[in-house]
């Protein structure tokens, strides 16, 4: 050992070094690294070890040109024989023979791959369903809606952006821009309370959700499919009614309803309507599917959208315009405010107001609507979550491919030197090995299809669509699946086949196994398990804190209570008088404990407001309050708190609304900077136009209410009192256990004072909770995606520990006959993967700690991400991971070790 | 003339493996260049000028014997081809010519 004594010899740098074995051709390598740690034996001599290796570095960095770094084209001709029939015909031979033979692994790729394929398509078809919204126009790029911006610059009201324009708005622009080829408006009544229509036919007397009032011009806008009528005339004459297939089954009992009358209650008294159009609502799908179409010019609403010239306020009218080919879109936007300032500008400047116009494509309306105040639809963010998750879900199935197929490597290392040695071309085992991986996808999907049209109910209870599988009339339906099948084919089989056909021929054979590459293969392996339970533990976070936030809005005090309140509607025009006296009958039941009536009960949209200013100011710092009428129960009934003032009495109620008394929400205060104590009388003015003066008295203020939905916050409201007889919805708070009966009795009284009127009732919690239906189906989807990835991903564990049982047979063998227990047998062979897990769970903390608090931003009420979600988690994945990999080491270990050893 | 041209660091290494008859390889090359020229040099230079020339078919090479000082690796040595030699000598011959004619103007043949 005289080497030691010495001191060891500079060296080169180690990093240069590997540097350069990365990008040195082989062939080149030995020579050009000889020189150069010949050059630097030289120069330490001459100018010292330190600038010896600095010299070092910049010579290597010197070789990063094209000459040393082009690889030697190999000698052997490329294999032009790859992809001739016979050669596939042979890979899908070899293929099944080894799906025949490895049944187990064969089960669990397949099984993991329908699964995750069924997921994968669903996804696919509900994506593409949502997209497909309003692309059957003849002129769907043509198509565009009006969307409004306003802004009070003096008031204490933040920027709105709303879907709908003013009346005048579209037929000015039809008027004053060649470019409009065509143009319609369309008003949806429910905001204004109208939600459903009364029909009646002979004796047929029934509720039906509310149609549209649209301009005669709506069919030559839009293009539906009409069974009956003309689309042109249709909704020429006033009284006339174009109607959906349904509905004209449901009234007449037959498609051909053209010219049959039919009463109808609706925005006003009964009106006799003539049916001039049917048409099919199941042929292409639009934003606008009402049941029915009402002309503009019949009386109501539209009666008043006739008359109506306001161009700053009445923002409640849905404007169409059709565009002839070929217009600038942009142009056209850019010209609007030059309109907008020359018919409505000093209108604008009189209430203190800034409106801008903007276009938005039709074919976008469905899946915008995160954007405007539009609740139908879906947002392109939910869509493109739900594409990234099948994404996943596909991946984790496809690594479970991978990793299963490159874990028996070893058993097919002397099936590929056979081949090589024989003369097979990489190319043509890259080939052999991606059918094979082919061949499971094939056989996944040909499994998915049949099952998901038999699931397809049930995931549509998940998601809360309609779909339906449509494969002989969808050929984009089969385009997806063979594009499902092709991609998913080439992900799961590229790694294993660019692997497996590397292996060295000749190491092969002498028995030895490339040291480096197999280490490199488990750990990529390693790799590939953890990303599948990042994944999978994301997916469990996320679930949990979704549930947990849904819980809260729907738990959470929302200022008042929801349970036990029945809400009764009276809808009819005829039916009012009676309120008061169906009310004092409702209060005689013994369960009633209170009733209430309103125009708008928590959880519906207030459409209602106006600017009020307080004393001492003006209208230029004047707040917009919302507002509602209801009585002297409202307070009782719902169970709100004072904090101020007093109560309604019915002294209150005043026929003159410029002179009302008023109970407002703490936010007033606050926005408007009045203390509680000072409130209580305080009078709120606003100047109408014709120099009159509102003013409304405070009586008293109650606790903060959610309104709306608890992503938003609340809002200023108020409330008035009202005669009975104008507050339609009837809210009764109950203390029952027998439902059905009481519905029953109240039923009763119904069908005294409202012959002929249809009963209806609902309940105030699911109310609120329809508020929340997307967060809900979010929830469900998030929640069945969770169980379908952990599912996954334990398959793909659980072959992998099979795997791992195997190869150590002998040594559990050996290990046992030495006296080792189960238990530290089974602790043995679980370690290696339980490792996984926990790391996976250090990854997965913070990414679905970043995801799910952008997530929870949205809410303007919502909880905090606690330490214990991820914890949980963790449990839940470490639980499932030890479970499935201890079932196959418990039964190896409680193996006979005779079984194992005697064979050699 | 029909040859594949020279450009002046490839005919200085050319020449240079050929003075130093079966000895050339990397280092000793880029050493010996250093010493003759003066000028600062890499190795990636010299290595691309020898690859250029034995494309060329005016090199050929083969693998020596490994030395210690190299980690164990082998050398590899350059010797100068037939067609390598008639190539300088060429250049050698048109050199000749014009600095014949450049310091004895009267003697040449054209006039």
């Amino acid at each position: 050992m005289s080497r030691l004594e010495q001191p060891t010899p500079p060296q080169p740098p180690r990093w240069a070094d590997r540097l350069l074995e990365w990008f040195c051709a082989p062939h080149l390598l030995e020579n050009v690294q000889g020189d150069l740690h010949e050059e630097f034996f030289y120069q330490v001599e001459k100018i010292g070890p330190q600038k010896a290796k600095f010299q070092y570095i910049l010579e290597v960095l010197g070789f990063l040109k094209p000459f040393a770094v082009k690889r030697k084209p190999s000698p052997y001709p490329s294999s032009t024989t790859t992809f001739h029939p016979t050669m596939i015909r042979n890979y899908f031979n070899i293929a099944i023979r080894n799906l025949a033979k490895n049944r187990l692994y064969a089960a669990l790729n397949i099984f993991g791959l329908t699964i995750g394929t069924l997921c994968c398509l669903y996804i696919l078809l509900y994506v593409q369903d949502e997209r497909s919204y309003d692309k059957h126009h003849s002129a769907a790029e043509r198509l565009y809606r009006v969307t409004t911006e306003l802004k009070f610059p003096d008031a204490k009201d933040p920027l709105r952006k709303m879907p709908t324009c003013s009346p005048p708005i579209i037929p000015a622009m039809q008027a004053e821009f060649p470019e409009v080829e065509n143009s319609t408006r369309v008003v949806d009544p429910a905001p204004f309370g109208v939600e459903r229509y009364l029909f009646k036919v002979g004796d047929k007397v029934f509720y039906q959700n509310t149609g549209y009032i649209v301009d005669s011009t709506f069919f030559e806008t839009f293009d539906y499919h009409f069974l009956a009528g003309n689309p042109k005339k249709a909704l020429n004459a006033p009284q006339s009614m174009v109607i959906s297939e349904a509905l004209a089954i449901k009234l007449f009992n037959t498609t051909d309803a053209l010219n049959k009358t039919l009463k109808v209650t609706g925005q006003v008294e009964e009106e006799t309507y003539k049916v001039t159009g049917v048409f099919n609502s199941s042929l292409g799908k639009s934003h606008l599917m009402p049941d029915f179409f009402i002309p503009m010019n019949s009386r109501g609403i539209g009666e008043f959208v006739r008359s109506d010239n306001t161009w700053s306020g009445n923002n409640f009218l849905y404007g169409y315009l059709k565009f002839k080919p070929g217009t600038n879109i942009q142009a056209f936007e850019a010209k609007l405010a030059a309109f907008v300032e020359r018919n409505g500008g000093d209108e604008l400047r009189q209430t203190k107001m800034h409106k801008k116009l903007f276009l938005q494509p039709v074919r976008a309306i469905h899946t915008s609507a995160e954007d405007l105040a539009a609740a139908k639809g879906t947002s392109e963010r939910f869509l493109n979550m739900l594409l990234l998750i099948a994404g996943f879900i596909q991946l984790v199935a496809c690594i479970n491919f991978m990793n299963l197929s490159t874990a028996r490597s070893t058993r097919r290392a002397k099936e590929v030197g056979v081949r090589k040695a024989v003369g097979a071309g990489r190319s043509s085992l890259m080939g052999q090995f991606l059918s094979e991986s082919m061949l499971m996808t094939l056989i996944a999907v040909g499994l998915a299809v049949p099952l998901m049209w038999l699931l397809l109910p049930l995931l549509n209870q998940i998601t809360g669509a309609s779909l339906s599988l449509q494969l002989t009339q969808d050929w984009s339906t089969w385009g997806i699946i063979v594009g499902l099948v092709l991609l998913t084919g080439v992900i799961a089989g590229s790694y294993p086949a660019f692997y497996l056909s590397s292996f060295n021929p000749l190491s092969i054979f002498r028995g030895m196994r490339d040291p480096k590459t197999s280490r490199g293969a488990i750990n990529f392996r390693k790799v590939l398990v953890v990303s599948q339970f990042v994944i999978s533990l994301v997916l469990i976070i996320g679930a949990v804190v979704i549930q947990r936030q849904l819980n809260y809005l729907l738990k959470e005090d929302m200022g008042f209570e929801k349970n036990q309140k029945i809400i009764f509607p009276v809808r009819a025009e005829e039916s009012r008088p009676q309120i008061g006296s169906f009310r004092n009958q409702l209060r005689a039941l013994p369960e009633v404990n209170n009733v209430s009536g309103m125009t708008a009960y928590p959880g519906r949209f207030v459409p209602n407001d106006i600017f009020l200013y307080k004393e001492g100011e003006s209208m230029n710092s004047a707040t917009l309050i919302r507002f509602a009428y209801t009585d002297e129960h409202f307070v009782n009934t719902l169970k709100i708190k004072l904090l101020a003032g007093r109560n309604f009495t019915p002294q209150d109620t005043s026929s003159d609304f410029s002179k009302s008394k008023v109970m407002v929400n703490q936010t007033v205060l606050k926005t408007m900077n009045i203390s509680k104590e000072e409130a209580i009388g305080m009078v709120l003015r606003y100047d109408r136009e014709d120099g009159e003066q509102v003013q409304h008295t405070i009586v008293g203020v109650f606790q903060d209410i959610n309104f709306e939905r608890m992503s938003e916050e609340v809002k200023p409201y108020m409330i008035l009192i009202a005669p009975h007889q104008d507050l339609p919805q009837v809210v009764a708070d109950v203390t029952t256990q027998d439902y059905s009966t009481f519905v029953q009795k109240v039923q009763k009284i119904w069908a005294e004072l409202f012959p002929g009127i249809p009963f209806e009732y609902t309940f105030l919690d699911q109310e609120v909770a329809k508020l929340y239906q997307a967060e809900q189906t979010f929830s469900r989807i998030i929640g069945t995606f969770t169980l379908v990835a952990i599912f996954i991903s334990c398959l793909g564990l659980f072959g992998l520990s099979v795997f791992a049982a195997e190869q150590r047979m002998k040594e559990i063998g050996i290990r046992k006959v030495l006296g080792a227990s189960v238990g530290s047998l089974t602790g043995l062979l679980a370690k290696d993967f339980i490792i996984l897990v926990v790391f996976s769970i250090c990854i997965a903390s913070p990414i679905a700690w970043y995801l799910m608090n952008q997530w929870l931003k949205d809410f303007a009420y919502r909880i905090e991400i606690q330490w214990w979600v991820f914890v949980l988690a963790g449990l839940i994945a470490l639980a499932v991971a030890f479970l499935t990999v201890s079932v196959q080491s418990i039964r190896s270990a409680l193996a006979n070790p005779v079984k194992s050893l005697r064979s050699e | 003339m029909k040859r594949t041209y020279l450009g002046e660091f490839e005919e200085l290494v050319l020449l240079t493996v050929a003075v130093l008859e079966g000895e050339a390889y990397g280092v000793v090359l880029l050493h010996e260049l250093i010493a003759q020229t003066g000028r600062s040099l890499r190795l990636n230079q010299v290595h691309s000028a020898l690859q250029r020339l034995e494309d060329k078919g005016m090199l050929s090479s083969e693998m020596g014997e490994p030395t210690a000082e190299r980690g164990g690796r082998r050398k590899r040595l350059f010797k100068v081809t037939a067609y390598g030699i008639r190539t300088l000598e060429e250049i050698q011959a048109v050199r000749s010519s014009l600095w014949n004619r450049f310091t004895n103007p009267k003697t040449d043949p054209s006039l």
